[in-house]
């Protein structure tokens, strides 16, 4: 597989979110606001290529009977300095993520990676990657709450779209309106891509 | 037994480098977190307590629990002399304890509220902090935007100028009171309950008037404060305490 095609994969063809349905937990739990997509998804991002770089260099070291707790060692690090780092340099983004962050560690998309890619693969094809997936779910967290917050709130990225007087959805926000969400947007992305095999 | 010692020794290494890489960064990081929390303090007291912005605080601990902990005060003073009140009021509301820092004037009349903590359901509860943004989208996108910097949230601008009978939640923007961020009032009434309940201990003690009695702590303290020992206060003080004692899960907020 070319480079390009290892950083491009997880924006759509292997989207970890609308494709291989990794890290539904964080995907539906902070796509309330689009503000709280883009953090979640950059810091995401951060831990992805961390942990996929540093796996990557270690794989040959590690046994392979302790190689889950070595990549959760290694994932939690990398999840507790971008907590560290968050709290002092964007106090108010990690506020409102609250718990979401330090809950990175537990998101499969990173344990999957290290564990289906990383460990088998060198540093910069596991770096392209973890560029690649870390893209693709920002992107599946920002189309969703782009969606609930506009049906939900009437706002995007915190400002009115339709005016005042709009009326919102609530339940777009909440809970129920996540799962909606998704589950037709995979449906979508499903139908494209029958559509495409067919053509093809 | 060589393996087994491999096995310990590689966890055993990888651990070791997290932790003095994790440390090296807590030093870098940690002294920047602390300045902003005891800024943010500072801010938020300052902002409560608008009418004497120069004043100085004395910090006082009483005997007296309210929802489930110590009541604490700090007095105001300006030259010498007492000019008002600030205290901390913790309300229970749906998903999070709600904290507000409340300033008083010498009549009982707050000056300002801040809330410095919520947890509360985005585009719900979560309310309690919205700035009523008068810019849409597009005003932003087209650069038309008006600099919104210094607003503050609408629902905590309500409190200005009340005195604790005034503190009634109202669903009707027509009504006289702290009109609820939504239809169900579980935020709303957590903050304007707690707030009302702090005021109206802190102007018993002050005052020496003894009308709302001192509740020592409770031999059973729920520490979560999520015992109901607080609503003493609203009751015994004419026992008008209807709208504050929502109990969370009984009046649903559509959710």
């Amino acid at each position: 597989m070319s480079a390009v095609s290892e950083l491009t994969k997880g924006v759509y063809r292997e989207n970890p979110v609308f494709r291989l349905a990794l890290g539904l937990c964080p995907a539906l739990a902070v796509s309330t606001s689009v503000e709280n997509a883009l953090g979640m998804g950059a810091a995401a991002t951060f831990v992805l290529i961390g942990s996929n770089a540093v796996v990557s260099l270690i794989r040959k070291a590690i046994p392979a009977k302790v190689r889950i707790p070595c990549y959760i060692v290694v994932i939690a690090t990398f999840v507790t300095v971008v907590e560290l780092v968050m709290g002092a340099y964007l106090p108010e983004l990690s506020k409102s993520l609250g718990i979401f962050i330090p809950l990175i560690v537990v998101n499969c998309i990173i344990l999957g990676r290290a564990e289906a890619f990383a460990s088998k693969n060198g540093i910069f094809r596991s770096i392209l990657d973890a560029i690649g997936m870390g893209i693709g779910f920002t992107f599946a967290l920002v189309l969703i709450s782009a969606l609930r917050e506009v049906l939900g709130d009437g706002k995007l990225m915190g400002y009115m779209v339709f005016g005042p007087n709009f009326k919102p959805v609530l339940m777009m926000i909440l809970a129920p309106g996540a799962f909606i969400t998704m589950g037709l947007l995979m449906g979508m992305f499903n139908v494209i891509d029958e559509r495409r095999q067919r053509k093809g | 037994m060589g393996n087994f010692f491999r096995l310990v020794a590689t966890l055993t290494i990888i651990a070791a480098l997290a932790s003095f890489g994790l440390s090296a960064v807590y030093n870098s990081t940690h002294e920047i977190t602390e300045e902003y929390k005891r800024q943010e303090e500072a801010s938020a007291r300052l902002a409560a307590l608008a009418c004497d912005p120069d004043a100085t605080f004395e910090h006082t601990v009483t005997e007296c629990h309210l929802d489930g902990r110590a009541f604490e005060y700090d007095t105001a003073m300006l030259d010498g002399e007492v000019v008002g009140y600030s205290f901390k009021a913790y309300g229970k509301g749906y998903s999070s304890t709600i904290e507000t820092i409340v300033g008083v004037d010498l009549t009982g009349t707050i000056c300002g509220i801040k809330i410095t903590y919520q947890q509360e359901t985005p585009g719900l509860g979560a309310k309690v902090m919205e700035v009523a943004s008068q810019n849409t989208l597009w005003d932003v996108v087209g650069g038309n935007a008006v600099d919104e910097a210094g607003v503050k949230p609408w629902f905590q601008v309500q409190f200005e100028g009340r005195t604790a009978e005034e503190l009634v939640v109202v669903k009707n923007p027509t009504e006289d009171g702290i009109l609820a961020i939504t239809g169900a009032t579980i935020s709303s009434d957590a903050v304007t309950g707690s707030i009302r309940r702090g005021l109206e201990l802190l102007t018993s003690i002050v005052d020496g008037t003894g009308e709302v009695p001192c509740e020592a702590a409770p031999e059973d303290m729920d520490p979560a404060g999520d015992s109901p020992d607080g609503s003493a206060g609203g009751e015994a003080a004419g026992g008008d305490a209807g709208p504050t004692d929502a109990v969370p899960g009984v009046e649903g907020e559509g959710r």
